[in-house]
Order: structure tokens, then sequence, then C-alpha cells
């Protein structure tokens, strides 16, 4: 069973790319365009990583990303922040509210996969590339 | 002289009437005696009374004719001694008095001419100071930095037009202080910055020599409107190096802050929404070079990601230069100035200075710039020194006109056209910058005012010229003061036209105001002179519909610091009040209620004592609105109707127009609030000399004597 991937970002475009991308590493995945249904995806589509925007219509990133890590039941979920906030006191405050990565964009294609195979495999040994 | 014959006349006529009187009854009286008739007796004795009283009947008559004449004489030597010289009088009785009060009236006539001579000679010798003060006050008015002159108790000295608009208050705020002249700038400024600059001030004077470069001390602080100031404090001094008071300049950082904080969130979203769309370009071709083998649909979908977004990153720049071009901009301190003004300026240095001849070839009459013209006269001089200097031009030729959004300034010279491609050398050299020698180019120019300046040959190659170009004023031309047109309810409106009274170097030697008002010299004193207007005369009905009122500082009316505001009176205005004041329902509909106006006038009317024509009256309104309001007015106050009983007992009327004609001051804009306080105001500058005459010195003695009069009984 391939690992599951979410990807929440309200622009179309981007998502386009990581979708694609996301695809063709073997991945199942899932898309949400707004903090409310990133919500409701991580409850039913139980992704085992998350590409999380901050800035979302809706609940913010940082709210998401709060909420998910004080719920027990998502303790094995990764979450990579993929943002456009960029200013080193956004990225500190990622990473303190307990995201696995913080990626701005843009961002290389190569590493963002480097870094979703990396975080995959700790978490989900059942993983094959 | 006239005066001991008139007396010895009414004498004469009284002892002859006495003298006859007893003479006649003591003949009656010896005949009756004889005769032994008790009716002759009793005619005599009546004949004697008759007679006696008849006397003095007549020597009553006579007294007060002349006395009231003699009186009349008096007050009206008074009058001309102190506030109306133009003042005749006509007296009808006597013969001896009316050639009295012609011998006085030509005294008048030249004692008004001796004064008249004399004023002309103080005139001209005042002219030379007074020149003085207009170039003080016109230089204060034009400071972009506000400027306030304080003595050591804190009041105002002086005060420009930028320190008024800094510190002064926006819009309907209830109660602020205000700027005036005597005013505390302890109200405006906290007062423990003010007192820590002074310390710092007098430390440092203390450890200095005199030679020592003059101390000045700055901080920021908070103005009470909530401005942020950075403000300097210097101190003077008195000649004997005694500190008489100090200098605060000042400017207003928030603007600066404010804008660089918007810079600041500018360049934050501009940021975030290239790294937005740069991440998707990004992410797009990358996966489209990791997999060259993606079906063309795919291709085709990645290819109109990088399009689209390619595209939004173009418009977004473009739109951001366009509409935060200012923020982007350092601000240079710009003024506005007409494209003929600047271009008169230009040619007439270059002219002066470098003796060329200058040619206005063309300009836009209707162009306005914003410029730093010192600036730019500088980097035109040194243009055009240079061209003369070393390549012996004499003929420079000026050119302004719009070119789209900016304004094009030429500078132009005949060349040969042999020589162009030495030119095309030279001009990079025009405009190098060497930072040593201080001179400005006009790159330079160009950079300060966010233009361009290149070069260019003109069309037939035989002139260059160097092109400016220079920002357009946005709005309407000339100085804006926007804020003033925009407020309905200013109240502090400085009139521009006339001198402004923003000054007041007298106070120096005048104590703080609040010490023992009452034992102060009524000159010495600070006063608002107020009328309203209201929609009837019964308090508690009728409301206040209009307030006008100025000050008086140091013995003059401040025609700069009004207060003049309208109010709403939520109530109809009965046709026969609006017939009276003009005040109509429509004027007054968006005006503030009394609840707002009333506590801006009471703090406009803070430390003062209270002036008015029948000032019971409008005391009354104000005490009807205190529930509303919460203000109670508690100034010391003084009436001009019981002033002018007091000064003229023996004049029946006391209407204002009266008073004024009496005193010989012209009541112009009647029926206005703000025109009856001015009247007011004036009236009571001449009735202190008057007061003076009778011994009434302090505010304590004139409000004694005003309790006195009839008047004072009369009450609402």
């Amino acid at each position: 069973m391939p690992a599951k991937v979410l990807i929440v970002d309200d622009e179309a475009n981007i998502v386009i790319s990581l979708e694609f991308l996301m695809e063709q590493a073997g991945y199942a995945v899932a898309i949400a365009r707004n903090g409310d249904e990133a919500i409701e995806k991580i409850e039913s589509f139980r992704p085992d990583l998350v590409l999380l925007d901050v800035m979302l219509p809706g609940v913010n990133g940082f709210d998401i990303l709060q909420r998910v890590r004080q719920q027990p039941e998502h303790r094995g979920m990764a979450i990579i922040m993929l943002t456009a906030k960029g200013r080193e006191v956004e990225v500190t405050k990622g990473l303190a509210l307990g995201a696995d990565a913080y990626i701005t964009k843009p961002f290389s294609t190569r590493d963002l996969l480097a870094e979703v195979r990396r975080h995959l495999n700790a978490n989900h040994e059942t993983f094959t590339d | 002289m006239k005066r001991s014959q008139i007396s010895s006349l009414i004498a004469l006529v009284a002892l002859g009437a006495l003298a006859l009187g007893a003479a006649g009854g003591w003949l009656t009286a010896q005949f009756a005696m004889r005769a032994g008739s008790g009716v002759l007796f009793w005619a005599g004795l009546i004949a004697i009374v008759l007679l006696v009283a008849a006397a003095l009947f007549t020597m009553h008559r006579f007294m007060r004719a002349f006395l009231i004449d003699v009186r009349r004489l008096t007050e009206a030597g008074r009058l001309v001694l102190g506030p109306n010289p133009n003042y005749r009088i006509t007296v009808t009785g006597h013969p001896d008095l009316k050639e009295l009060a012609g011998v006085f009236n030509q005294f008048t006539e030249r004692f008004v001419q001796l004064q008249a001579e004399r004023s002309v000679i103080a005139q001209q010798a005042r002219a030379d100071l007074e020149e003085e003060r207009t170039l003080l006050a016109t230089l204060m008015a034009e400071l972009t930095e506000g400027v306030l002159v304080c003595n050591l108790d804190g009041q105002i000295l002086l005060y420009n037009r930028s320190a008024h608009h800094l510190l002064g208050v926006e819009r309907e705020e209830a109660a602020s202080s205000y700027v005036g002249l005597g005013r505390s700038v302890f109200g405006l400024i906290d007062r423990n910055t003010i007192v820590h600059a002074l310390e710092q001030v007098q430390y440092r004077r203390q450890r200095q020599q005199n030679t020592a470069p003059p101390v000045v001390a700055s901080f920021v602080t908070t103005a009470a409107n909530g401005r942020l100031l950075r403000a300097w404090l210097s101190p003077f001094s008195s000649r004997d190096n005694e500190m008489r008071g100090y200098v605060i300049t000042m400017q207003d950082i928030s603007e600066g802050i404010e804008r660089s904080r918007r810079r600041d969130m500018l360049l934050q979203t501009l940021i975030e929404r290239q790294r937005a769309a740069i991440g998707a370009i990004r992410a797009a071709i990358e996966a489209m070079a990791q997999f060259p083998d993606m079906t063309p649909v795919q291709r085709q979908r990645f290819q109109q990601v990088i399009q689209d977004e390619a595209q939004a990153l173009s418009e977004q720049l473009d739109q951001t230069v366009r509409t935060h071009a200012s923020d982007l901009r350092a601000q240079w301190q710009l003024e506005e100035m007409t494209a003929s003004d600047l271009l008169w300026a230009v040619q007439q240095r270059l002219t002066e200075r470098l003796s060329v001849d200058v040619a206005r070839v063309d300009v836009d009459e209707s162009l306005v710039l914003k410029i730093d013209s010192y600036t730019l006269m500088q980097g035109v001089s040194l243009l055009v020194r240079m061209l003369v200097e070393k390549f012996g031009v004499t003929t420079i030729s000026l050119s302004l006109n719009a070119i789209e959004r900016y304004a094009a300034f030429d500078i132009g010279w005949p060349i040969r056209a042999a020589d162009a491609s030495e030119w095309q050398t030279w001009k990079e050299h025009a405009l190098i910058t060497d930072n040593n020698d201080g001179m400005i180019t006009l790159r330079e120019v160009a950079e300060r005012h966010g233009g361009e300046v290149w070069f260019q040959l003109g069309d037939a190659i035989d002139s260059a010229y160097f092109r400016l170009l220079l920002p357009r004023s946005v709005g309407p031309a000339g100085r804006q003061p926007a804020s003033q047109n925009e407020r309905s309810a200013a109240i502090i409106q400085p009139t521009v036209e006339s001198r402004p009274e923003y000054y007041d170097f007298d106070l120096f030697h005048q104590p703080g105001q609040r010490p023992e008002l009452d034992a102060r010299s009524l000159r010495s004193l600070t006063y608002t002179v107020f009328d309203t207007e209201t929609t009837g005369l019964t308090p508690g009905l009728d409301e206040i519909i209009s307030i006008g009122a100025l000050r008086i500082v140091n013995g003059r009316l401040l025609r700069q610091e009004v207060f003049e505001q309208l109010i709403d009176p939520q109530r109809p205005i009965p046709s026969a009040a609006t017939a009276i004041h003009g005040i109509t329902d429509a004027m007054v509909r968006t005006q503030p209620t009394i609840d707002v106006v009333l506590p801006r006038f009471h703090a406009f009317a803070e430390d003062t004592v209270l002036i008015g024509h029948n000032l019971a009256f409008d005391m009354r309104m104000f005490q009807e609105k205190e529930s509303v309001t919460r203000v109670c007015f508690d100034n010391p106050i003084l009436d001009t109707l019981l002033l002018s009983a007091v000064i003229h007992p023996e004049e029946e009327r006391h209407g204002l127009e009266d008073i004024a004609a009496r005193l010989g001051v012209q009541s112009l804009g009647r029926h206005t609030a703000l025109g009856d306080a001015i009247v007011t105001g004036e009236i009571f500058l001449r009735m202190i000399p008057l007061l003076e005459e009778r011994g009434i010195h302090t505010l304590q003695q004139a409000r004694t004597a005003a309790e006195q009069t009839y008047f004072a009984r009369l009450k609402y």
C-alpha cells in the first residue's frame, strides 16, 4: 500500500505540479484547497504526510498544524510547511509549533521530494520506492 | 475765569433778589407796623418768602444748567484724552459755556492734529522694527519645522504655522489644549520631557564657556494630540547670560515612521506573492525536466501554469510600482512650484551669476512641479558654469513641459555639428559626482527627485541639451490647506492674509497667568472675549446656536486665535431670530451639538478672564447646559455693559452699538457671534484707560465697581 500524501494549498498552479510529482513518486495523493477541507481530509484520508501552506482561506496553516499536533491519534503524521511566508520569525514559529520541515517557496522539487521521502521513511516502514 | 464769572453772576442775581426781597419786606413790615395793618404784614411776609423762593429757584436752574454742561465738558475731555480723540461736544446752554465748548473743541482739534503728527513720526520710527518683525514672522511661517518660543513659565511667546499644525487639534476631539500666545506649552508637550531637556541644557551650559556653540537638547515625545515628534530644545539668554526662555523646534516623525512601516509591509507582501508565483513556476519547470516523457496533455498544463504565473508576476510588479511609488522613493523635502516660477528663478540666477544670455524657449504655464528648488538650482548652475567656463558657451535656452506623469526640464545650448561626438564624450563627465567638492550634479538632482537625466542632441545637430525629468505635483496647484477646507467644524483658523500675530515677546515681562488673578492689573491679564447667538432670549427654553470668541493677550486682540462654531440646537430656529443673526436651520443641521462644543470652548477659554456684553445672559445659558456638557465656567468675568455704566454713569444707553460709537470703535460684521466678540474686545481695550482714570486698576476693583452699578441688579 503506497504512502498517503495530502496537499493543502489554495493556489491551483502549485497544486498541479505537487500532485504530479507526488503521483510520479508513487504516493497516493489527496488535495485540500482551504483550511476546513484540510481538517476534514486529515480525518477521512488519514495521510502519512501533509504538505501544508500557511496562507489559506478559512483556518490558516499554523492553526491546522497546532490542531494536529494536539491530537494523539495523528502522532505519526509528518507535516511539511510549504509556504511563501519566508521570514525567519515565521520559520521559527512553524518549527516551534511542531512542523517536521519548513520549506519556503520557491523550492527545488528535488529537495522537496527528498524531504518527503525522508519523513515518510522514518515513519512508514512499508514504503517502497 | 469764565467759571468764576458765571458763579459771580449767579451770586449777584441771587443776592440781588434776596436784597430786593428783604428790603421790600422790611419796608412793608415798617409800613404795616406803623399803620397797624395785619393784612399788609402778612402780605409783606408772603412777598419775602416768594422772592426768596424765586431767587433760590433761579439759582438752582442756573446751577443745574451750568453744572450739567460742565460735567459733560469734563466727560468729553476724558473721552478725547482717552479712547476717542474725535469726540466733539455741543453745548446748548449759556452762551459763555457755548464759547467754552467752542474753545474746547478747538483745543481738541489741535490735540488731534498734534497726535497725528506725533504718530507719523512714531510710525516712521517703528517701520524698521515692524519690517524686521514681519520678516521674522514670514520666515517662521514658511518653516516646515514647528517652532515654539517659550518663557521659563512655559508660556508660548511665539509659534509658527507648522507648530500650530503639529500640535493643534485635528477634528472634533473634545476639550484638548490649544496652541496660542500666552498659553502653556505643557498642555501640548509633556511637562517632564521639557523639564528634563531643560535640565540637560542647564547642566551643559554650566560646564561650557560662553564661546561654545549653543546648547541643544533633543528628545522624542508624543504630543497631546498623539503625534510622535522629534524635538530640539535650545535656551536663549539675556545679556547677563541669564536664561530667559527656550526655543523648541519639532518635526513630525509619526509620518516618517508610518511611511517606513508601509514600505516594510509592501516589501513583505511583495516577497510573499513572488515566492508563491516563482514556486509554482519552478515546480512546473522542474517537473517537466524530470519527466521528459510526460504526455502532451500534462506538458500543456505545466506550460499554462508557467505562462499564467509569469504574467501575474509582471502585472504585480507594475501595479506595485504604480501605486506605491511614493512609499518606495526616499522622501526629500519637496515643495510645490509652478513651472514658470521655477524657470524665472533659474533664468534670474543664471543671468546674474554667470552672465549668460538665457532664452526661455517654452514653458507650460499650467504645470506645477514638486521639487527641491535649492538642489535643482545648484545642479543647473553647476552645469551652466561648466559650459561657460570650459566651452565658452554664452547662450542657454530653457524649456519646461509636461511629459506623461513628469515634467521635462531642458537646458540647451548651441553646438557645431562637427563637435557632436566630443559632446557625447563630455556628457558623462558632466554628470559625474565628486563627493569631495560638494557640488551637486544633475544626476544627483534627478536621484533626489526620483527623476531621470540624459543628454540629447537637437534634431538639426545645432544644439545639445540635458533633459531632466522631474516629478509633477498631483492635485490642485499651489499650497493646499486641505485639512482646513475639509473641516466644517474647524475651530482655530488662522487668517493667512493679514500679518500673523503669532508672537508676543512682551510676555517675557509677564508673570504666569495663574496666581491671584484678582490682584493683577487689567492690562496684564489674558482674556477671552466672546458672544453667542441664540434661538431666543429665554434661558432654559432657548438654545445657543453660535459661539464666537477670541483672546486678548497683553493688551492685543488676537484675531488669529479665533473660536467660531455653529451649533445644532436640535430645535427649529424661529424666523424672528434668523432675521437678527441670519443663522438658518439648514446652516446648523450638520454642526456639532452643545455637549461637544461647550467643552471645547471651555478649553479655549481656560485660565482666562471672560469678557462679554451683557454676559449674565450668556453665563445663564451656559449654566442651563451644565448637566449635558459637564463643564462649569468658573472663570472670572467682566461685563462691558456694566463697565460702561461705571465709566459713563450719566449716559442712559449702554448697548454695544452705543458704546462703540462713544468710544470710536467701528462695528463691522455685527450680529455674528465673532463679529460682536471683536467689537466687544475693542471696546474693552478702550475702556481700560478710562477705568484707570477712575482708580480702577485691578480685576478685583473692576468687578467690584461693575457690581455696584444699577445694571448689575438686573438678573437673569
